[in-house]
């Protein structure tokens, strides 16, 4: 089970709806971001630094995006290192200069860009169907921080099969299995007011649904997780959309 | 022998291979897949590596950024049949062998990347210290923590401390890593260092991870992260 780390100095978590992050590519292909922070009602020192990361795997590019109270914006935005705009995450950080130099006030990670054809969403996915080559398997769930669900590119049309009914019955329930399992047991987390904390926010997502109640003691967690999954199928009639469909193409 | 990259077909022969070996009766290994042009194909450019053993992840990691370089090749990290096919070609020297002497070649994702899966994409024996070794190419012996081991057998020491994206890319904490867990007169990892006690990789990750929440430690200099790990990191005098 993993060391619970303690936050000794009340750094903040900066709210996912505060930070608006495009990714693009420009005229010459090579890939940009655009960034924009909402940090005043944090009350963050005026002269704490502002760095924006983009990073996967051993891949990490720092940004300098001035300070609290003065934000200059990097001329230079391009993500170099980066081969393609899929999977870059980023994260913000603001971290004192003066007093304790060094210290991080502010944090937001695991951050999703969206392309400039999106509009802002408020809604955070739970579940995000990608594309990746993962051989044989169809599917699988993954966990880089939260969990996404990770679809084989392979298939003739990936979209299509996230879509139809037969894989919904066939997959959520399964990964909703697994996820729980992976933050009661594995993590030793069960917190649900955390909503920065994508285990919280699972936890909280399924509590909410009709039927599952709140979580357990310990020794409760395998039948509340059997509960949830059942009353998760029950919410969105997997069993009877499957038949339906199959009913359907006969 | 010029690079190639596997076709799905080559790529399914290795995996293959691969499976057999965990059974009573391994297959033979696919030496023909190399260069077979319905299992392998050209790359854009001519990279050319000899087979040879490596006695370290660092000296492999040197070996292949010395020929990619001169040939002017940056090997796209996400490209799984490359990495799969240079893991083919140096199967024979990096494998390690069990106590039966049989050949041992682990989870498929020490061969063939599984670059969508975060959480694995190091365990790969070649693409992994290749990858490690590019993020410190200013100074590639300061992330020797995680290449001075042999290649076939990273170690607990890799697996905690390449996992975690905030520890393979910091500068700082690699330096301290290397300090702490390689003998700079041998260069090889000291013993210990995969121990789940005092002073082992493990304890290492959690005091790092709990360092994370309170520093922002890009702007934490190497000097004053030794000064700040306890005693139990201070490399010995």
């Amino acid at each position: 089970m993993p060391v619970r780390r303690l936050n000794y100095t009340a750094r903040r978590r900066i709210r996912r709806d505060d930070v608006s992050l495009v990714i693009r590519r420009d005229s010459d292909g090579s890939l940009t971001f655009d960034a924009v922070m909402q940090l005043e009602q944090y009350g963050f020192p005026g002269d704490a630094r502002v760095f924006v990361e983009a990073y996967r795997q051993t891949r990490l590019m720092r940004f300098d995006f001035g300070t609290v109270s003065v934000p200059r914006v990097p001329a230079d935005r391009k993500l170099l290192v980066f081969e393609d705009e899929t999977e870059v995450l980023f994260r913000v950080r603001v971290t004192a200069t003066s007093g304790r130099p060094g210290l991080l006030l502010g944090e937001a990670d695991q951050l999703r860009p969206r392309n400039p054809t999106e509009g802002p969403d408020r809604r955070v996915p739970l579940l995000p169907p990608v594309p990746g080559d993962i051989g044989e398997e169809v599917w699988r769930v993954e966990f880089e921080g939260a969990p996404l669900l990770r679809i084989s590119s392979l298939l003739p049309d990936w979209k299509q099969t996230v879509r139809s009914e037969a894989f919904r019955a066939f997959v959520y329930p399964a990964a909703l299995r697994a996820i729980l399992q992976r933050i009661l047991y594995i993590e030793g987390y069960s917190e649900t007011d955390d909503f920065s904390d994508w285990r919280s926010r699972w936890l909280l997502f399924a509590t909410r649904i009709p039927g599952a109640g709140p979580i357990p003691s310990k020794d409760g967690y395998d039948e509340w997780i059997d509960n949830a999954v059942a009353a998760f199928s029950r919410l969105f009639a997997m069993r009877s959309r499957y038949t339906a469909e199959l009913k359907g193409a006969a | 022998m010029k690079v190639r990259r596997f076709t799905p077909k080559g790529l399914s022969v290795f995996q293959q291979f691969l499976d057999s070996c965990t059974t009573g009766s391994p297959l033979p290994y696919p030496e023909s897949a190399l260069t077979d042009p319905s299992l392998a194909e050209a790359i854009s450019t001519d990279v050319t590596l000899e087979r040879r053993a490596f006695a370290t992840r660092f000296e492999l990691a040197a070996y292949l950024d010395d020929r990619f370089e001169a040939a002017g090749f940056r090997p796209p990290q996400g490209d799984g049949m490359l990495w799969a096919w240079i893991a083919c070609f140096y199967f024979r020297e990096i494998c390690p062998v069990n106590r039966r002497g049989r050949l041992d070649p682990g989870a498929s994702a020490r061969w063939i990347p599984q670059s969508s899966d975060w959480r694995r994409y190091y365990r790969h024996l070649i693409a992994g210290p290749y990858s490690i070794y590019q993020a410190h190419r200013d100074n590639p012996r300061r992330a020797l923590a995680l290449l001075c081991q042999r290649p076939g057998r990273p170690g607990d020491l890799v697996e905690q401390l390449a996992s975690r994206q905030e520890i393979v890319t910091n500068r700082a904490v690699l330096a301290v890593a290397t300090a702490w867990f390689v003998d700079p007169e041998t260069g090889m990892q000291r013993r210990g260092a995969n121990s789940k006690g005092p002073g082992g990789a493990r304890r290492f990750y959690d005091v790092i991870e709990q360092f994370d929440v309170t520093w922002d430690l890009s702007m934490v200099p190497e000097q004053d992260l030794r000064q700040m790990m306890s005693a139990e990191f201070a490399p010995p005098a």
